[in-house]
């Protein structure tokens, strides 16, 4: 079983993230993996020049694991990674990839679900989009949190 | 006592500020008096999803805390 969840300050390439995660499930099932990517464009349309998202020096990376952690606790899975930039971020560039491994594909599917919504509303950034209109901060939503609740 | 600002609460206080207080208060009362202070982030300050830390510590709105400590004040936060 490994669970590995890091921040990276540059960029980094989400293929080489599931072929570990793929070299480390050999014998598992299933292996199921999400990246999140910087949109081009905001909410309301309007154009987004870069994505920044600010990190906290410890508590940031904290509950990045912790995250991970709870997501082995509760699925039955064998492997767990999750990669999160930080900084500026270019449209288009990957944010975050989160992939589980697992015997069986129900419990890698949800826990790949899991993670990303405890990432979304619980990890430790604070994230603005950066354009011509100005700078625009960016929580999560109503959905967002009710997302998140589902598995409480 | 030090505070640190996160988010958008630094664009208004600034990434840290030293913060004169008489006596140990919570962190309750010195979110009122920020805000009292700040009318601007007075709906930012009284955010449940605002949440303090002390010494890398999530720690409630009842929380004591003094001058000799470091309170953090962080927005809500959002990965993925």
């Amino acid at each position: 079983m490994t669970i590995a969840a890091r921040l990276e300050q540059k960029g980094f390439e989400p293929s080489e993230e599931l072929v570990e995660l793929t070299r480390c499930a050999a014998g598992d099932g299933a292996v199921v993996s999400f990246v999140g990517l910087a949109r081009h464009v905001g909410k309301a349309g309007e154009r987004v020049d870069r994505l920044v998202l600010e990190h906290h020096p410890r508590l940031t990376e904290k509950s990045l694991q912790d995250i991970a952690f709870d997501a082995e606790s509760r699925f039955q899975v064998s492997h767990v990674r999750v990669v999160h930039r930080c900084g500026e971020i270019q449209p288009g560039e990957p944010i975050v990839f989160a992939g589980v491994a697992a015997l069986h594909r129900r419990a890698a599917f949800e826990a790949a679900d899991y993670l990303m919504d405890r990432l979304k509303t619980e990890a430790v950034f604070w994230k603005r989009e950066e354009g011509p209109v100005g700078t625009v901060w960016i929580e999560p939503t109503g959905d967002d949190y009710a997302n998140r609740d589902r598995w409480e | 006592m030090k505070v640190r600002f996160y988010g958008k609460l630094a664009d208004v206080f600034g990434t840290e500020r030293e913060i004169a207080i008489d006596a140990p208060c919570s962190v309750t009362q010195l979110r009122s008096r920020l805000a009292a202070d700040h009318p601007q982030a007075a709906e930012t300050l009284q955010n449940s999803r605002v949440r303090a830390c002390v010494d890398d510590t999530f720690v409630s709105d009842e929380q004591i805390v003094s001058d000799d400590q470091v309170l953090e004040l962080l927005a809500p936060v959002s990965g993925g």
